[in-house]
């Protein structure tokens, strides 16, 4: 097992076509530059489509290597790609690139850089079920400029007759729920993309009452990388429950923002500064958790050492929070973000979210009161798990979660004091949306 | 049998019916929205279908 | 002698069992738009408002099968048996009667959808049952046309107070129907609903206010 490595588009010669990659990374993303790799480079890289004929064959690969969703469920992908196989009818594939989270840039990236693997990945998979229809949902994004970079690849293969599916580009509306599966589906149906009561789950009854498989764009990527070189040589970095490599969206604690592939298993202070610089670290983006920088220095990028600290790694944001900064400022604001972008749709998530950002922005400035702490915990366990998709949960698993780690800023606060040195919001949230006309 | 009792949330429009009728398995939270027991439903006869 | 005819026993029971179905039609009607409203009877519980809606429903329909049998039944008239449910086909007053036939089918298809309610969607019902507000009309029309019963005396102020009744709670119904939040809104209904929440990063100085409880669930 070669030790874990990590590489941030450090210059890397690519194999000859076809031969497995010796396991330094980057795999996903190209060896150098930040210019889209066109058909040829693509080819040169990684070889051609490896169709395998028969679906189980690919499954069992995937199986063998134990790929989970990058998506943020962390799902075993097999089992995804079995019950969609064996689903009968006639299967949908989705590749999910509407990557909705306001921290998260590595899928952008991947499309952006590597758009061919992604879209191996997806002949790939639809081979693999059987899919009589496949589509790419992305968001539009500014003026609509990665569509056109899909297009102009997906252009390439079919000049060179490349691809035995077409590939139909949905445009994502720019909210955050717009990636959730079944929100994915109702926007392909043409309805406002919300999420759907379940069951039945879309892998069961998805596009037009088809079995659907929605998968991560880095999934596919991964899947298409497994189908060429094999599921040891994935094992082959990684962790022994956790294998491969995964994309993380890091915000290091000088304010950059930054795309890396790191093996899974790779020490959290290999990937961060977490010197006296930094104060805390958001883990799994705005459905995540934080933790104090000092226990994130003793942590491995593997759900197996954060779970028991209640966090996730989701889909691979990686946030420091520098020591100038008022956590429960950061974390209102982001509350606020959440709850505006609420679906509506439940009276626990509608009633419930609003009031907690209210009262997290209250506990925000000086002295709010004993009471509204009691009141956010409260609310946060009232809405989990009572919504038709996770974002109740996921907004009481951030807010539960930055009332822990911020607690001493919390009696600060208490006492009318503040340790912000700096005003400007540290981490990224849009301007808030206008309504439900965005949706479609 | 064991069954799952379950709320379509999205439907739901907190009349708070269901809660009436079947109190020791729902409850009502402070914004008239059901909140239900956690586990499977213990036998009983088959109750009215609800709004 | 001219004696009481089976005849005149199934004109009187038509007529009859006809005010009965329309006066408990009408507290049905208004029954559904309390349910719709989760409005409560005084001293009853809440399923009360919606068992007592489904449960006089089916009464109606108990009635009114005896009504147009009966009227079926007189030999006095002509009204074929497949009149009841197919509009002016009838020989005896053909458009009037037909009007009762065009209200029962609704009605018909109103219980059957709600019946088999759990296989069919829920735009599907909706869509369905709102035709009680044509379903109602059409029977008192009918009702005013077929005979001269309901022109006159206690019958007639009856019949204005059922369209009296049906009146206000549809105007209730419509006017909760405008001032509803639609769904689009509603967050940023609650959102807005505290001072001060839409601005992105400065803190707050007093404590959060009462939100107002905007329901979910479709409207």
């Amino acid at each position: 097992m070669t030790t874990a490595a990590v590489a941030a588009h450090q210059p890397v010669t690519g194999p000859p076509p076809g031969q497995r990659p010796a396991t330094a990374l980057p795999l996903l993303l190209p060896a150098a530059g930040a210019v889209p790799q066109d058909l040829g480079a693509h080819q040169r890289r990684h070889g051609n489509l490896p169709w395998r004929g028969a679906s189980e064959l690919l499954i069992a690969d995937i199986a063998q290597a134990g790929l989970t969703g990058r998506g943020g469920a962390a799902f075993p992908v097999y089992r995804k790609l079995a019950a969609v196989a064996g689903a009968g009818g006639r299967p949908v594939v989705v590749a999910n690139g509407a990557e909705s989270e306001p921290a998260s840039r590595k899928d952008t990236s991947l499309l952006w850089l590597a758009p061919h693997l992604v879209l191996d990945g997806l002949q790939l998979a639809a081979e693999a079920v059987g899919a009589s229809q496949a589509g790419l949902y992305l968001h539009r994004g500014r003026d609509g400029r990665l569509a056109a970079v899909l297009g102009r690849a997906l252009a390439e293969r079919s000049a060179a007759r490349l691809d035995r599916m077409a590939v139909e580009i949905i445009e994502a509306p720019p909210r955050f729920l717009a990636g959730q599966e079944s929100a994915l589906v109702n926007r392909i149906a043409g309805r406002p993309a919300v999420p759907a009561y379940t069951p039945p789950r879309v892998f069961e009854r998805g596009v037009h009452g088809q079995p659907t498989l929605v998968q991560n764009v880095e999934t596919l990527a991964h899947l298409a990388l497994i189908a060429r070189y094999g599921p040891r040589w994935f094992r082959a970095i990684g962790t022994p429950g956790e294998p491969g490599s995964m994309l993380c969206t890091i915000h290091h604690v000088d304010g950059r923002t930054g795309v890396v592939e790191a093996a899974l298993g790779t020490p959290l202070r290999g990937l961060l500064d977490l010197d006296d610089r930094a104060q805390a670290v958001l883990v799994g983006g705005y459905h995540g958790s934080w933790l104090p920088a000092a226990e994130a220095q003793q942590l491995t990028l593997a759900n197996a050492a954060l779970r028991p600290l209640g966090a996730a790694l989701g889909a691979g944001v990686l946030a420091v929070l520098p020591a100038g900064r008022c956590g429960l400022a950061e974390a209102a604001r982001v509350t606020r973000y959440l709850a505006a972008e609420s679906a509506g749709q439940c009276g626990p998530c509608l009633n419930g979210l609003p009031r907690i950002a209210a009262a997290l922005t209250a506990l925000a400035g000086p002295r709010p009161g004993l009471r509204i702490r009691a009141d956010a915990e409260r609310w946060a366990g009232l809405v989990t798990g009572r919504g038709a998709c996770h974002h109740p949960d996921g907004t009481a698993r951030f807010v539960r979660s930055a009332l822990t780690v911020f607690g001493p800023e919390l009696n600060r606060h208490e006492r009318g004091e503040c340790l912000a040195a700096a005003d400007e919001p540290f981490l990224p949230v849009p301007v808030a949306a206008e309504g439900d006309e965005d949706r479609r | 049998m064991r069954e799952q009792l379950r709320v379509n949330p999205i439907d739901c429009a907190g009349h708070g019916v269901c809660a009436e009728l079947l109190p020791d398995l729902i409850t009502l939270d402070e914004w008239g929205y059901p909140k239900l027991v956690p586990g499977p439903v213990p036998p009983r006869s088959a109750g009215p279908s609800l709004p | 002698m001219n004696g009481i005819t089976s005849s005149t026993v199934f004109w009187y029971a038509s007529r009859a069992t006809g005010v009965v179905a329309l006066l408990l039609l009408t507290v049905v009607l208004v029954l559904g738009i309390l349910v719709n409203r989760q409005g409560r009877l005084p001293g009853l519980p809440r399923f009360a408002v919606t068992g007592l809606h489904r449960n006089l429903s089916l009464l109606s329909v108990a009635f009114i099968a005896v009504h147009v049998l009966t009227a079926v039944a007189d030999s006095y008239v002509s009204i074929p048996l497949p009149a009841i449910v197919v509009p002016f086909t009838s020989g005896y007053e053909r458009f009037w009667l037909g009007l009762g036939a065009v209200s029962l089918d609704l009605m018909i298809a109103l219980i059957a959808t709600s019946l088999l309610r759990r296989h069919l969607g829920r735009r599907l019902w909706r869509a369905v049952h709102r035709l009680a507000y044509v379903s109602w009309p059409v029977a008192l029309v009918h009702s005013f046309g077929s005979s001269t019963d309901l022109r006159r005396g206690v019958l007639l102020v009856l019949a204005a107070a059922c369209a009296l009744a049906v009146a206000a709670a549809a105007a209730w119904r419509l006017v909760a129907v405008a001032r509803a939040v639609p769904r689009a809104q509603r967050v940023g209904a609650l959102m807005s609903g505290q001072a001060g929440l839409a601005r992105t990063d400065l803190p707050r100085t007093d404590p959060p206010q009462a939100h107002p409880l905007v329901k979910a669930g479709q409207p």
